[in-house]
């Protein structure tokens, strides 16, 4: 289990690695940053000034390497607008992110686990149909669509829910079913297929042939087999709730860390930009290392690969 | 005494596009307390189905009819699903033929023994628990204490089919239904699996249907022996009678194809020809295209079942007819 650990271990600070040199990469791609933080009309002498002032002048992998060099001890540098640490400016937003993400998370396998058990039963049947409906429902729907249906409809014409802000947990409602439906048919679908295979295996009919009840059966002998990848997807689910948060977070004016990207992305406050996207995908990573260590407690076999 | 099992005329059919595939069609049979009962026949005959419908386990689509289907004398058929669960795993358990795939990969041996003693309510975790140590050292997995928090990968083949049989027994079942319970085993492994079931079965006083492809194993361990071809029970009577004077062409052809006979052991061997096609009625007997004995008689309706002393057979021919096949003179009688 050690081994497994520190193998996992390995393999997610490679991949912490690559993404923070892919991420640093496209964003210095992605145009001349000392050009736009100079503004419309600078002479090339004030650019040059900009990009000196900035570092923007030294080779990349210099620039790279002094920002990793921070990033490791904790110094993601300032913003360029306020002028405030970038670490704390993300540690200040990320915790309304996180709980965001991962109550829409909870909302989305409370309604898709027992949804996709109960399909994979009957497959072919009217919860089935209804399952798969409410999935295309939620997959096809644009997430700003069905916020902005929510807000008028619960907010704005029934007033039971506040539309906007992050102050009571009844702010949460709306964004976590809005989050928790785009995450919901996924999973749905994946515990269905996964229970469906399972349904068939020689175990099952063994837990049947023992006269152990449908319950005991379909939750306990089944899904625990059929839940692996379920468990796998949740934790990129998750990190995708994370970093999608973006559009929500503006639509019911939430101060996570996704409203805080999508402002610096409007002001070009690089350095935010790019400790933003290097927290996240540190997240991602760490998330996905969480699931492989949930599915070897989850799967005896897997312990030893 | 009444019989633990009565299965008479028993059909199973499973609709397909083309027609009923009719898998099982009128068999009957009955299982006393403590005795084994074999079902030997090729692959296909519907050994399977036929006793995973006495549990009601067989497949969702198949349709199950009988006049009669009973254990310890409750109707198997109008039995509701909650009174099925009760009986199943407690008065009738089950063995399946393929170990590596019978246990729950995911849960320990030790929890998958007690289960199904808890489960039923017949006592707490540590007598549960306590009588799967025991039994795990019965079927030989000594210091089955420690051994119970084993996940199934963790034991070979041959100790997973014993694991497998301690938990058949975990209920003291009155019936047991071993599938081919040793034919997925290492042949090194397989006598010795069937020595430790057997031992248990007579240890407790348990019935067994044991559905078999080997005709040594059926001579060896039971006690009356139904042979089946293309879902009908062709030949029926008990292990010595069947194997001294096998009496349908199609027991005789399994018999006389072992060189050095039956007693010797052995797979099934083949019969040249093959078995009829299942969908649908089979007009006149359903051994007729191989059966070096066949005659006009045997083109048409079900062929009636034949006594002869502890034997009962489907054929048109006498017994004494029948007694001489194989002998140099028998095609002579044609
Ligand atoms: N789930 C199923 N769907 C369709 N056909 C089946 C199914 N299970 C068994 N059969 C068919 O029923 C027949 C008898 O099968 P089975 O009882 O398993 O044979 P045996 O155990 O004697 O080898 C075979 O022709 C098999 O193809
Ligand atoms: S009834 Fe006819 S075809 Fe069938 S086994 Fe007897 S002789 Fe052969
Ligand atoms: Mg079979």
């Amino acid at each position: 289990m050690l081994s497994f650990f520190v193998r996992r271990l390995i393999v997610a600070i490679a991949v912490g690695i690559t993404v923070s040199l892919i991420s640093f990469a496209l964003l210095r791609m992605s145009g001349d940053l000392a050009l736009v933080l100079a503004g419309e009309g600078a002479t090339e002498a004030e650019v040059a000034e900009t990009a000196r002032l900035y570092g923007l002048d030294r080779s990349f992998a210099v620039q790279y390497l002094d920002w990793l060099a921070g990033a490791v001890r904790g110094d993601f540098g300032r913003s360029l607008f306020t002028n405030e640490p970038v670490l704390d400016m993300m540690l200040e937003t990320v915790g309304v992110t996180a709980l965001l993400a991962v109550l829409s998370l909870l909302f989305g396998l409370v309604i898709a686990i027992p949804l996709g058990v109960l399909a994979a039963v009957r497959a072919g049947g009217w919860v089935d149909q209804l399952a798969l409906g409410v999935a295309v429902f939620g997959k096809a729907v644009p997430n700003f669509w069905f916020a902005l249906f929510l807000v008028f409809f619960f907010g704005v014409q029934l007033r039971w829910l506040p539309i906007s802000g992050s102050q009571g947990w009844q702010s949460y409602i709306l964004p976590v079913i809005v989050m928790g439906t785009g995450v919901m048919p996924q999973l749905m679908r994946l515990t269905r297929g996964g229970m469906i295979d399972v349904l068939e295996a020689d175990f099952v009919r063994t837990a049947w042939a023992k006269g152990l009840s449908p319950g005991r059966v379909f939750f306990k002998h089944a899904l625990r087999n059929a839940i692996l990848p379920v468990v796998a997807v949740s934790a990129v689910s998750l990190g995708f709730l994370l970093g999608g948060s973006v559009i929500v977070e503006s639509i019911f004016a939430i101060n996570g860390i996704g409203a805080l990207a999508y402002e610096s992305i409007r002001r070009v406050d690089f350095p935010v930009v790019q400790s933003i996207l290097f927290f996240l995908s540190l997240i991602y990573i760490i998330l996905t290392l969480i699931a492989d260590l949930i599915n070897a407690r989850l799967d005896p076999r897997i312990r030893l690969t | 005494m009444n019989p633990l099992v009565d299965i008479r005329n028993l059909h199973v059919s499973i609709p397909l596009t083309a027609g009923d595939l009719k898998v099982v069609r009128g068999i009957s049979y009955t299982v006393e307390p403590g005795e084994t009962f074999a079902i030997v026949g090729e692959s296909g005959c519907g050994k399977s189905v036929s006793s995973l419908a006495l549990m009601g386990l067989q497949p969702k689509q198949a349709r199950v009819e009988a006049d009669r289907m009973t254990f310890e004398g409750a109707d198997i058929l109008s039995m509701p699903r909650a009174a099925l669960s009760r009986i199943r795993g407690v008065r009738l358990s089950m063995i399946f033929q393929d170990p590596m795939t019978a246990l729950n990969p995911v849960y320990t041996i030790g929890d998958q023994l007690t289960e199904v003693y808890t489960a039923h309510g017949l006592g707490g975790r540590k007598a549960a628990r306590e009588r799967a140590i025991d039994l795990l050292e019965r079927v030989g997995l000594h210091n089955a204490g420690a051994r119970m928090t084993l996940y199934p990968h963790q034991l070979s083949g041959g100790l997973r089919q014993r694991v497998v049989i301690a938990m058949a027994m975990m209920c003291h079942p009155m019936l047991i239904i071993a599938d081919e319970p040793t034919t997925a085993l290492d042949v090194t492994v397989q006598a010795l699996t069937l020595g430790i079931l057997k031992k248990l079965q007579s240890e407790f006083g348990t019935a067994m249907i044991l559905i078999s492809h080997d005709l040594g194993v059926v001579a060896n361990v039971a006690d009356r022996v139904a042979v089946m071809y293309a879902g009908e029970i062709v030949e029926t009577g008990t292990v010595a009678e069947v194997f001294a004077a096998p009496r349908h062409p199609y027991t005789h052809g399994l018999m006389s194809c072992i060189p050095g006979g039956a007693h010797l052991g052995g797979r099934l061997p083949t019969i040249p020809g093959t078995v009829p096609s299942l969908i649908g009625e089979i007009d006149g007997c359903v051994f007729r295209n191989r059966c070096h004995l066949a005659r006009g008689a045997c083109n048409h309706g079900r062929i009636a079942e034949r006594l002869d002393g502890g034997h009962a057979y489907r054929c048109i021919h006498d017994p004494e007819t029948l007694a001489r096949q194989g002998q140099p003179h028998a095609e002579a009688t044609r």
